[in-house]
């Protein structure tokens, strides 16, 4: 199976056998990472550089590791503490890394499209681990991998994702990655967090989650932003919590093998009850950290694969995993 | 006062361009922390100089000014398009001062010569704030619980007896 592509800055280019196929390679990884040899030497020799214009340490911990596990030499690069931000356009960026000849650039940075820019002037594969409101492909892909481990396959499943939509770049990657995949899927959350297009997204929207959740298979939370807190989105976290946070009440109403999500770091008692984020026969949250590792794995190798058969002058398409 | 050197409301992120009469390189050399003089005469209170950007149009290759703010910087292209001649003409050092670089404190700015103001431009909104409504019209909301008085833990508990006995055992010590 072929992926034929250079970089991986969203889901939206993405077909369905891309899709399947990073997942089915993930899989591969997961046996891995659970083995006691845990390594591999598939990018022995490249560079990987992490380029982080926002903290996460998660986000970077998890490539990090993917990209020390497949042997390749790895990078952190601390933009916002780095005086290379300062005066600098992206452009500047670009073209200091060039000089640098990484094999595999890992961003994350606040603007939307800013990691499709660097794509275009960078002469390596870039990884697109969140960029502004618009897209973070790898964690809607580790959340997928997750789901098809969990419920035994991708496709036919009612899957809310519950919280504010309208800012939430993991929301955006997974409703376009689950409607490839031809899932049914709802939104739930307040109108005051519920993107301006909601109809554009062609999903069923509800502003109550008892009845939102309603017999669902897969309830993905979302975080809360502190700044939303604030920002006079929501009158309190109180009343949110009374609302819209996932309690054992709320989530009766879903099917009762459900299974049930968070990106994290969770605010628990905000958007999430800490029991039921606990609950190892309900939540799949430390399965999805651990699928994130796997599902970085795999998007690397094949990122790798392609930068390795463009040098030798083959298409993309014609490299087999 | 402008209303485009007003700071935008909650949420919403924005840049203000300029441009400067000034002799090469000189804007560059304002940037460089601490800044103050590129805070007075933007007429601020504090900046933060890791959102600010000094660059020559030129080096934006493959990209006019207007279309680095919408498409690297995830600006609102109808918030962009009146300017969009305007930005593209630009010749010499342009100056972006993002919103990140303002602090609580100030509410606008107040920039003075040499620094020239070409326009603000935010991004898009994407949600609406709270003073729509938090559920549609005619909904009828399930009343708050009542807030119960959180019970106090064991180990808060246990803690306190731990430090009263600590305290008696050192007491006992130095009276013997």
């Amino acid at each position: 199976m072929g992926f034929a592509h250079r970089h991986l800055l969203g889901i939206e280019p993405l077909s369905q056998s891309d899709i399947t196929c990073i997942l089915d390679l993930a899989d591969q990884y997961v046996t891995l990472n659970r083995s006691a040899q845990k390594t591999s030497d598939v990018l022995k020799g490249l560079t990987q550089i992490n380029m982080f214009f926002e903290n996460s340490t998660r986000t970077q911990a998890s490539f990090e590791l993917a990209g020390k596990r497949l042997g390749a030499d790895v990078m952190n690069m601390a933009m916002q503490a780095s005086s290379i931000k300062k005066g600098e356009t992206l452009i500047d960026t670009a073209l200091t890394l060039n000089a640098m000849h990484p094999d595999l650039l890992v961003v994350r940075h606040p603007n939307s499209g800013a990691v499709d820019l660097l794509a275009q002037k960078v002469n390596c594969a870039v990884l697109n681990a969140g960029d502004g409101r618009h897209e973070h492909p790898t964690q809607a892909l580790l959340d997928a991998l997750t789901i098809r481990r969990a419920k035994g396959r991708l496709h036919r499943l009612n899957i809310a994702i519950c919280g504010d939509i309208a800012h939430s770049r993991v929301a955006r990657s997974n409703i376009i990655l689950l409607g490839k995949m031809e899932n049914r899927i709802r939104l739930i959350g307040p109108p005051t967090l519920m993107p301006s297009e909601i109809s554009e997204f062609g999903c069923e929207v509800y502003d109550d989650m008892r009845e939102g959740l309603k017999d669902v298979d897969v309830v993905m939370m979302l975080r809360l932003q502190k700044e939303r807190m604030d920002g006079g989105f929501i009158p309190s976290e109180r009343e949110y919590y009374h609302r819209f946070g996932l309690d054992a009440d709320k989530l009766s109403h879903a099917k009762d093998d459900a299974i049930v999500m968070h990106p994290g770091p969770m605010n628990r008692g905000v958007e999430i009850d800490g029991d039921i984020a606990d609950d190892v026969t309900r939540s799949v949250i430390q399965e999805q950290v651990e699928m994130g590792v796997a599902v970085r794995m795999a998007a690397m190798h094949l990122l790798a694969e392609n930068a390795k058969a463009a040098a030798r002058g083959m298409s993309s398409s014609e490299v087999m995993v | 006062m402008s209303e485009a050197l007003a700071f935008p409301a909650q949420a919403r992120r924005a840049v203000w361009v300029f441009t400067a009469d000034l002799p090469e390189g000189a804007l560059e050399r304002l940037v460089m922390p601490p800044a103050d003089a590129l805070r007075e005469a933007l007429g601020l209170s504090s900046l933060n100089t890791d959102h600010i950007e000094v660059f020559q149009p030129e080096v934006l290759e493959g990209y006019t000014l207007a279309s680095f703010l919408t498409g690297a910087n995830g600006l609102d292209e109808a918030s962009v398009a009146p300017d969009t001649a305007t930005l593209d003409a630009l010749e010499g050092p342009v100056l972006l001062v993002f919103s990140g670089a303002l602090s609580a404190a100030d509410t606008a700015l107040a920039p003075k010569p040499p620094l020239v103001f070409i326009g603000r431009y935010i991004e898009k909104s994407e949600a609406t704030l709270y003073e729509a409504p938090f559920f549609p019209a005619g909904a009828t909301a399930p009343p708050l619980p009542a807030e119960t008085p959180k019970p106090v833990s064991a180990r808060l508990i246990g803690a306190i007896v731990l430090v009263v006995l600590l305290l008696i055992a050192a007491l006992a010590a130095l009276t013997t």
